[in-house]
């Protein structure tokens, strides 16, 4: 787990804009969090972003229903409906996690430049493995 | 376009798909509207969507990812915007589109016919 994340994470890092339509970061999170009471835009972001993996989640596993050892990227209970709440507890459980993970790898400055959606995925796929 | 279609078809059928999705007719009527805020607050979901699936495909092994850009290659939010209404205008010309489809599944449908995966070729 650590190995992929760390190679997803340097294609972010040093790949630098590469998937980075407005890219919110950790650190922007964190910014946001404070100077956005509402949430207005980090929460309509995280929406988007999980609609975006829920979608690519369910399609890869159509397309590549014949792919043999597919394994999809995560795998919800049935009939779990996931919601924006949901999401956000993800994202706030996971960034310690990785701030953990990854400790001896990352300067806090690199930390902050993480993605919050690369956060979401990989806690959605920490959170929902498949097995 | 038959792949599209049984791929549409068994995406509405099997995927697990529950949470609050915008679909075309509203995103539609929403830049109809030309509410500034509005609009910017769509681009903002658009963007969330483009990123949110740019990480998950990342995460998919290469010979088995939904779409496969060309080295290096950014998305700005105005991609996603463009690959989303492109999409819409291209199935509206081959008279598929109902209107009832998420705007997320969308933007993949038209990333995978511009960006295929040798697979796929």
């Amino acid at each position: 787990m650590k190995k992929l994340f760390l190679s997803i994470l340097v294609l972010g890092l040093l790949g630098s804009n590469v998937g980075s339509a407005a890219t919110i970061t950790i650190k922007d999170y964190k910014r946001l969090k404070n100077t956005d009471p509402k949430d207005t835009i980090i929460d309509i972001y995280i929406e988007g972003a999980l609609q975006g993996s829920m979608w690519t989640n369910a399609l890869s596993d159509v397309v590549n229903e014949d792919t043999k050892n597919y394994k999809k990227i995560f795998c919800l209970p049935n009939k779990m409906v996931i919601e924006l709440a949901n999401a956000k507890t993800i994202i706030r459980q996971e960034i310690p996690k990785i701030a953990e993970d990854l400790s001896l790898d990352m300067t806090e400055s690199d930390f902050g430049n993480v993605k919050i959606s690369e956060v979401l995925v990989f806690g959605l796929k920490r959170t929902f493995p498949c097995k | 376009m038959k792949k599209l279609l049984s791929v549409l078809v068994l995406g509405f059928l099997t995927c697990n798909i529950s949470f609050a999705d915008i679909i075309v007719s509203k995103y539609l009527k929403a830049r109809e509207n030309g509410n500034k805020r509005i609009n910017k607050l769509m681009d903002t979901r658009i963007g969330g969507i483009g990123v949110g699936i740019f990480w998950s495909n990342a995460s998919i092994e290469k010979e088995k990812a939904m779409y496969c850009p060309p080295p290096k290659m950014s998305f700005t939010t105005e991609n996603y915007i463009n690959f989303l209404d492109q999409e819409i205008e291209d199935q509206k010309n081959i008279g598929i589109l109902s209107g009832e489809e998420a705007i997320g599944m969308m933007i993949i449908f038209h990333m995978r016919e511009i960006f295929p995966c040798n697979k796929y070729k």
